[in-house]
Formats: C-alpha cells, structure tokens, sequence
C-alpha cells in the first residue's frame, strides 16, 4: 500500500511540475519590510536560462502606474542570468501592500511568470481611528481616538481643530508612547466637520502632523 | 487486486475530469484576471444598490478628470491627506462605499478601500470588480 | 458474529474521512460565504506554496483537484470502486503531506488552503498530524474491507458522484 501510494504521488508530482520553463526565477515573491520615509521598496528578482536555447522576454507589465519594472536586455542565452528591477512607489500608503509584475517570454508564451512584490508599511505612529462621526440629533458625547508610537518614541507638541464647535483635548497616557485624544462636538443639532491636527516631533528634523476627522452626518 | 484498484482510480480520476472540464471551461476568462475576494462587488450589483452607493475614484487625478463613474469622489494614495476630508464630507455612514480604479491589473481600489476600512475604520466598503472599464461595459 | 464490529468500524471511518473529503472538495469550488466561485482563492493558496511561478499548472490544479477530492469522497461514502478511492485518498493525503511539509521547510508563513479560504497561517505540526491521522484511516478502512468484498456495491450498480 505504502509503496503504490508513493508511486502514485510521485507520479501527481510528476505531472504539476510539467510546466517548468528553462527560466529559472531564484525567488518570485519578496517581501519587504518598510517605513513612510523609505518612500518606495525595491526588488531585484534574479533568474537563469537553464534550459537548452536562449530565451527572448517579451515583456516585462505591472499591475499598476505605481510600479516601475526594469529589465537590462531582452535575450538570454542558455547558462546567462538577469534581472528584472521592481519599483515600487507606495505613496503613504500603509499595512500591507502587494504588487505583480507579470513577465511574458518565448519560451512558454502562455503561461506568463508572475513576480509578487510584498510590502510591509511599518507606519511609526498610529491614530485609531482618524476618524470619529456622530449622526444629528445623538448624545453630544465625547469620543476618543488612542495615539499609539510604534518602535519609536513621538511626543505631541500641540492638538488643535479647524472647527470651534468641535473641540479636542489631549491627555498623556505614557509619555512617547500612548496618548488619548478626546473630541467632543458642543451639540448635534447641524452637520458639522473638524480637521484636528496632532503635531508631533517626529521625525525630528521634518516633524510630522497626523490628522484626525471629525463629522456630524 | 492491485490491477482492479488502479483501474477503479482511472475510473474516478476520469469521473472527476467531466464536472473538472465543464468548470474549468467556464472559468477559463480567469486567467488574467485578479484573484476574487469577498468584499468585490460586480458593476451590475452596484447599479442595483443605486443611491445607496458612495463611488470613491483611487486613480490619479488626470484619469479621474477624463472621465468617472457619475458623483464619483476621487481619493488616492498619492494625495491621500488633501482628499480624504472631502471624501468624508460626502460619506454617509447609512451608504456603502465602493472603490474602483482602472480595473484589469490595478489594486489601486483595493488599497484605498483597506485604508478606509483601517484608518477610519468605515465599515460597508467594496471593491468594484474590473473598475472602471466594467461599469462602462456594463 | 452478532454485531458486526468491522462493518460498523468501517462505516464510521468511511464516514468521516469520506465526509471530510467531500466537505474540503466542496468549498474549493463554491465559496458559500462570498457566494461565487472558489476555485481562484484555492488557485492564490497554491500559488503560495510557491512550486511554480507559472498560472497554468495551478489553475489545472486548482480546477481539477476539488472535483476529485469530491468524487472520490462519495465513492468511498457509497462503498463504490473502494479500492480505487482508498488509493487516491491516500494519494492524495501523501501529496498533501509533502507540500505542507516541504512548505514548512522552506518556512513560509501560509494559509494551507485545505477548506477554501481561509485567512489564518496555518500549523504545521498540527496540520502534519492531522494529515497522518487520516493516512491511518485510510489504511485502517482498507484493511478492514479487505474480506468484506464488493458485493454491497457492486460494479453494476449506479454511477456514484456523477
């Protein structure tokens, strides 16, 4: 039983590995760990010709404008290897991010390689949420919104709101560390909208200013 | 024995080929098209909700301006802080919201219909499944 | 004897195995909760065990591979072409097995994709044994039918699964 069942995984094996191409990729999926400064993440995904005959790429797309791809020639002889060069631009973007960058060659123009570029925003400093809203007509009650640093100590030098009819009051829960924001509207009655900016003295040669919104709906 | 195994697992791998081939026949369109997830929407489903709906443009602003989904709101990535407060202006925590781009390969919906959902924590959002073009050709 | 122990064993064991089969077939082709197809997500959780970078051999795969999880579940529910089922089971299950071993090895942190989607990593050692505990079944319903013959469902009878 033991030996028929090896055979016929070996055999299953076999057959979803049919589809090799002579284009050896050394790794299709990278991941990147990143902050907001680093601005873009980049990856150099190798690959070798190990098959018999060279091998001519036809075109190198990603999935969208924010991705740049670069490739230094186009044909690969049997043994050479190359890269393909993704950028790629996330825009304050944050969390995790994915990207495809899709490489069609002769050698088996139907089934194109799929490069997958990973990106972890590590975002230094976090409002949860940025965003607090009241229906007309609720409670006039405060709502919070948690500050939270991470990794990296970020101290608030001052929280103000662009709406005088909504008010916000910070209190320090660990200094560098954790803050609350409380945001309280002086009534419901009409739909109302606050931008409140939380400046920070982070990163200190550019400090940062994170907003939180406000609105009755 | 052995023989008679190998030939009822013919059998079957032959049984599971048919329904195999019918679906896969069907689905074949898939092969260039993003993985599905559950909070897509078809263009057909989201005319159907109509006014509830709130359609947020994530492409850039000159594709925004050449042409968009009727009272869409254009909010992308690259100017995330300028645009959000006049997305939340229009927001309607009663309506859905639905994200497109320009459909094909872009994940620009997606990765604003995550930010949403994130940072304000907006519950009811979407991701309009082939963009723009889809909600053309509808 | 009174009460038949290994027909009652068996029935047990080809319930649960046979049911599992059928239940992990099924939610690979219809995602219940989104309503649609799942055969893409199952498509995505093999493209993570990263074996090829090339689509065709996954989608083959991703589309074929239900249905014969699924066949072969109810062949074994109905007590039809048993040899042959239990051979594929068990294939299968090995086939199984080195993936999840040969992903855990190359460490990555992955959805196995065993039931349709499914966000959480899974655990490997966990998972591991769970596949062997179903190996032994296999093995344990093969040798418990090994006397009793085809004769309740015999090659005449109707086509099981289709």
């Amino acid at each position: 039983m033991l030996m028929r069942t090896i055979f016929a995984a070996s055999l299953l094996l076999a057959f979803a590995s049919a589809g090799f191409a002579d284009l050896h990729w050394d790794k299709p999926i990278q991941e990147f760990k990143c902050t907001p400064d680093d601005k873009h993440a980049e990856a150099h995904y190798t690959f070798k010709n190990t098959g018999t005959t060279a091998v001519t790429i036809k075109s190198v797309k990603t999935s969208c404008g924010c991705t740049t791809a670069h490739l230094d020639k186009k044909v690969y002889q049997p043994g050479e290897t190359g890269e393909v060069v993704a950028t790629y631009s996330f825009h304050g973007a944050t969390g995790s991010l994915r990207k495809l960058v899709t490489v069609e060659s002769d050698d088996h123009p139907s089934e194109p390689t799929i490069l997958d570029l990973r990106v972890f925003v590590h975002e230094p400093f976090e409002l949860k949420p940025a965003l607090v809203y009241w229906r007309t007509g609720d409670a006039a009650e405060a709502k919070s919104v948690q500050l939270l640093a991470n990794g990296y100590a970020v101290k608030i030098k001052n929280v103000s709101s662009s709406n005088p009819r909504i008010s916000a009051t910070l209190q320090t829960l660990k200094p560098g560390e954790e803050y609350l924001v409380s945001v309280k509207p002086t009534d419901t009655t009409q739909k109302e909208a606050a931008e409140i900016s939380v400046l920070t003295d982070f990163p200190p040669e550019s400090p940062r200013v994170y907003t939180i919104h406000a609105r009755i709906k | 024995m052995l023989r008679a195994a190998l030939r009822q697992a013919l059998i079957l791998l032959a049984i599971a080929l048919l329904p195999a081939m019918v679906s896969g026949a069907i689905q074949l369109k898939w092969h260039h098209e993003e993985p599905l997830a559950p909070d897509e929407v078809r263009a057909a489903t989201a005319a159907e909700w109509g006014t509830d709906v709130i359609f947020v443009d994530a492409r850039p602003k000159t594709r925004f301006d050449a042409g968009h989904i009727d009272g869409a709101i254009l909010l992308n990535n690259e100017d995330w802080e300028t645009l959000s407060p006049k997305f939340l202006d229009v927001w309607d925590p009663d309506k859905k919201t639905v994200v497109y781009c320009d459909g094909g390969s872009c994940d620009a919906s997606r990765e604003v219909a995550e930010r949403l959902k994130r940072e304000f924590q907006i519950k009811n959002v979407y991701v309009l499944k082939g963009g723009w073009p889809a909600w053309q050709s509808r | 004897m009174a009460i038949p122990i290994k027909s009652i064993a068996s029935w047990v064991l080809r319930l649960g195995v046979g049911g599992l089969f059928v239940y992990a077939g099924i939610v690979k082709i219809w995602d219940f909760k989104a309503g649609g197809s799942a055969t893409q997500a199952f498509a995505m959780a093999i493209q993570n065990y990263q074996f090829t970078t090339k689509l065709t051999p996954i989608l083959l795969v991703a589309v074929y591979l239900p249905w014969l999880e699924l066949v072969t579940g109810i062949a074994l529910l109905v007590r039809k072409w048993l040899s042959g089922a239990l051979l594929l089971l068990g294939s299968m299950t090995v086939v199984f097995l080195i993936a999840i071993c040969s992903a855990w090895a190359r460490g990555l942190d992955i959805s196995c994709g065993c039931f349709g989607k499914e966000n959480n990593a899974t655990n490997f050692p966990l998972h591991i044994a769970g596949d062997l505990v179903l190996l032994v079944a296999i093995g344990l319903i093969a040798w418990l039918e090994k006397d009793r013959g085809q004769a309740a469902g015999g090659e005449a009878g109707p086509l099981a699964g289709s």
